[in-house]
């Protein structure tokens, strides 16, 4: 790590950028916007290379990034004097489109098999609150701890609400399994 | 012993790697004797794995990594390509100094307002308690030395007073075209020093000097007039036409009730001459011009 962070090469200009996609992906789950959501990525770049000399020999870099990204979203979601999105935890909210990638006009997701479809598409009727930390943790992969420090709440507070997405989803997919792909294709139409 | 909920809870935690030592072993241990918790951590580790399978292959646009890489190969080319950076960076290059300066004229700003708001209300204080004696002397208070000898005066207040009292003398203690003569003075108070007060009269008028040290009081406001490197401030409060000004440490506040707007304003305390009237032209500001160049000070009289 410490040639990304610290060094002249080719490999320090690139800092960070491994991450871009999943980067994209996040802002997209939470802006819903891809204009939104480019200028999510590349403000959280720039705040990157700006605070990168911050970073500890032991930081985990990737949730930094995330933490980085979420926290430039909420701020603009205080500048816009709403509140954000995510402490909806009850609502529900319209399928698949709210999936990063899923936009109507989006090419730039490939769907690998109808089942994975209809996992994106339980995900995306989740609580935001609920789709989020399903992302951080299935997705990406990040730690409980890493979850906690991206989502600035105890590690305890990230292991109750996987536990809770992870039976929304369960039953949402007991739901979309029951029913024809089709339905839920037509329904975004 | 933990019951099958908390097996539950831990089958989750093992999966998402959350489960170290002691704990790890304690779980895997009732794996090997409970079917039903293995049957629970089979299906979920199938679970995760189908949601994980369903991760969106999203990729960011092409565009978006070229910015980036472009802004990270060269910051300071960040401007060129992308306007939201543009502005970013248009703010950062100019964001210290800019800062630096509102800060300094900000600063500034503060310490003018400051100083002009304590000038302000000290040069108010000053004519107002000015005023005040002046009204206090035309109730009939008596004065603390009775002289029409500007040196006598100068010499009483200056034991007296904890500034070097000066008179003024030309234009108001030694003008031998005044109507009006020095009748003394009364030490008065002004910002809890010792002040002085010195007293002219007129047949059917009066005039008040009010002296102070500039370390408590300044003359400001009013209409200015510039002479000898003196400024003059003239201003009429209510019955009372008043001029202050500063000069050499010390400030005076001239109180009088006589109106001196009109070109003739100047007859009234002095007599008329040809000479006077090309000294002091028409106006006021000229009556002033003439008042306090030279002065007299305690030291010249002793």
């Amino acid at each position: 790590m410490m040639f990304q962070r610290f060094g002249r090469s080719s490999e320090q200009k690139a800092f960070g950028i491994e991450y871009m996609n999943a980067l994209y992906g996040y802002a997209l789950m939470l802006t819903r916007n891809s204009v939104e959501a480019e200028d999510l990525v590349q403000e959280t770049y720039v705040r990157a290379l700006e605070a990168q000399h911050r970073l500890r020999d032991d930081s985990n870099i990737r949730g930094w990034f995330f933490t980085i990204l979420r926290n430039l979203w909420l701020n603009q979601m205080r500048k816009r004097k709403s509140r954000p999105q995510l402490v909806d935890v009850d609502g529900e909210e319209g399928g698949a489109d709210l999936l990063p990638g899923h936009e109507r006009n989006s090419q730039e997701i490939l769907i690998g098999n109808e089942d994975a479809e209809q996992v994106q598409i339980a995900i995306g009727r989740l609580p935001a609150e609920f789709r989020e930390v399903i992302l951080l943790r299935e997705f990406e992969e990040l730690s409980y701890q890493e979850i906690a420090n991206v989502l600035n709440c105890p590690a305890g507070t990230v292991m109750s609400r996987l536990g809770r997405a992870r039976a929304k989803l369960r039953t949402l997919l007991a739901e979309t399994s029951s029913q024809p792909l089709s339905y839920g294709k037509a329904s975004r139409r | 012993m933990n019951n099958h909920d908390d097996y539950s809870v831990m089958i989750q935690l093992m999966i998402d790697d959350e489960l170290t030592g002691q704990e790890r072993e304690d779980l895997i241990s009732h794996l090997n004797d409970c079917a039903s918790c293995q049957e629970e951590l089979e299906e979920a580790k199938a679970f995760s794995a189908r949601v994980r399978s369903a991760r969106p292959q999203v990729e960011a646009p092409a565009a978006l990594r070229e910015k980036i890489l472009s802004s990270m190969s060269n910051p300071t080319n960040q401007s060129i390509s992308d306007p939201l950076v543009q502005k970013r960076s248009a703010v950062r290059a100019y964001w210290r100094p800019v800062a630096a300066a509102a800060m300094f004229l900000v600063v500034i700003g503060v310490v003018l307002s400051i100083s002009y708001l304590r000038r302000e209300s000290r040069a108010m204080s000053f004519v107002e308690a000015a005023i005040a004696e002046h009204r206090i002397s035309g109730n009939g208070r008596s004065l603390d030395v009775e002289s029409s000898s500007p040196e006598v005066v100068a010499a009483w207040f200056a034991q007296r007073v904890s500034f070097p009292f000066r008179m003024p003398n030309a234009g108001i203690a030694a003008d031998d075209r005044a109507k009006y003569t020095l009748a003394g003075g009364r030490l008065v108070k002004f910002g809890g020093e010792p002040a002085a007060l010195v007293e002219f009269r007129m047949p059917n008028n009066r005039i008040s000097l009010f002296v102070s040290s500039d370390k408590l009081a300044s003359a400001t406001g009013g209409k200015v007039t510039r002479s000898d490197g003196l400024s003059f401030h003239a201003e009429d409060l209510g019955e009372f036409h008043v001029a202050t000004w500063d000069n050499k440490g010390l400030t005076y506040a001239l109180i009088s009730s006589i109106a001196m707007a009109s070109s003739r304003s100047c007859s009234s305390c002095h007599r008329d001459s040809p000479a006077v009237t090309a000294a002091m032209k028409s106006s006021h500001d000229t009556f002033l011009r003439a008042q306090p160049l030279p002065e007299i000070s305690a030291n010249q009289v002793n």
